[in-house]
């Protein structure tokens, strides 16, 4: 039923759950998958994983973190015999992956919950800023 | 797969902290991030390795059933409006695509804020009476469709805040995914809230908001 399917992920846990339900989904539609993987660009850009925040070490740009976290889920749907596409892009993670859902013509996000409930919730995170801006369908995945 | 992993590793592991625990909490982590199971990962062994009952070809072993075994059971919100109806659509066809059954929810709002004069008290209430009438009969209805196509349906007719009730419902039939529609989650009405919203925000379960407009 939905022909082209958008994950969003930034590697933690939350989107892992993302990343498994999205699966699985684009296989029984038979749907191609797109793993979107944006990072966050300029001074305050840091990598997120569970548990702690911290800078990039020397050397290390987060662009290509993004691409190699975003080809192993590729290289990981594959394996289960679904098409799948990377797709990165460094800026706001909610503009960027609504900008390669219109592009890729996805008609299905899916997104983690994560910051959806609780204090974050009235800060805005990145599923609300998804669900409100989306030119498709959006599926919020309950991750916590 | 496994070679994209363990590439990332080195990577992670020469970060300057020097600290086991940022390490361990990565490796901890990966599986989960990759949406591995652990069965996958037996997959991924040598031939040689796995019992010699397994040593059939691999999809015939490990093939699933063709179904996620995830969102056993949907319920879908309408209020008997357009951008509903195609939410309602959306749920019935992924339903039969899941193998799920379907709960159908039709939230009327009971009488409005309580008028001064007991007259139109009366009228408020009668009104609302009506409503719920008209409520469940769209319900059934729309029940009776999904379950001509083979699908296990049940309607629930209430009244109330149609996003607290929604959630409510959702709880006691132990509902995986909600499914509704995108009503007022664009545009001037973002900021008010509207019903996806709320839902989105307050359940417990996973959430479709099916873009109708």
């Amino acid at each position: 039923m939905y022909k082209s399917v958008l994950v969003a992920t930034d590697g933690s846990e939350t989107a892992g759950q993302a990343v498994r339900v999205a699966i699985e989904l684009a296989k029984l539609c038979g749907a191609k998958l797109h793993v979107a993987n944006v990072y966050r660009t300029g001074e305050g850009a840091i990598m997120r994983a569970p548990g702690l925040t911290m800078g990039l070490p020397e050397g290390i740009d987060a662009g290509s973190v993004a691409a190699t976290r975003a080809e192993s889920v590729v290289a990981h749907a594959r394996t289960l015999g679904v098409k799948a596409k990377a797709n990165v892009a460094g800026g706001d993670p909610v503009e960027q992956i609504v900008a390669i859902a219109a592009e890729q013509k996805a008609d299905l996000i899916i997104v983690g919950n994560k910051g959806m409930r609780g204090l974050k919730r009235v800060l805005g995170s990145v599923p609300n800023g998804v669900a409100h801006k989306a030119p498709c369908a959006v599926l919020i995945v309950n991750t916590t | 797969m496994l070679e994209a992993m363990t590439d990332q590793l080195p990577q992670i592991r020469h970060q300057p902290t020097g600290s086991g625990s940022l390490c361990r909490t990565i490796l901890r982590a990966l599986p989960t991030w990759f949406g591995i199971e652990q069965d996958r990962l037996e997959q991924d062994r040598p031939e040689q390795d796995r019992p010699a009952a397994q040593s059939a070809p691999l999809q015939s072993v490990r093939r699933r059933p063709g179904r996620l075994d995830m969102y056993k059971s949907l319920l879908v919100a309408t209020d008997g409006s357009e951008t509903a109806a195609e939410a309602v659509r959306v749920a019935t066809e992924l339903a039969v695509v899941l193998g799920a059954r379907l709960h159908i929810a039709n939230v009327y709002s009971s009488s409005n804020p309580a008028p001064v004069y007991a007259g139109e008290m009366t009228m408020a209430y009668l009104e609302s009476l009506e409503r719920g009438k008209f409520a469940t009969a769209e319900t059934e209805a729309l029940a009776e469709r999904a379950r001509a196509m083979g699908l296990s349906a049940q309607p629930h007719v209430v009244a109330g805040n149609v996003a607290e009730r929604i959630v409510e419902i959702a709880e006691e039939q132990h509902v995986e995914l909600i499914v509704v529609g995108n009503k007022g989650m664009r545009g001037l009405k973002r900021v008010l809230g509207s019903v996806p919203n709320a839902v989105a925000h307050s359940a417990k379960c996973a959430v479709l908001i099916v873009n109708t407009t």
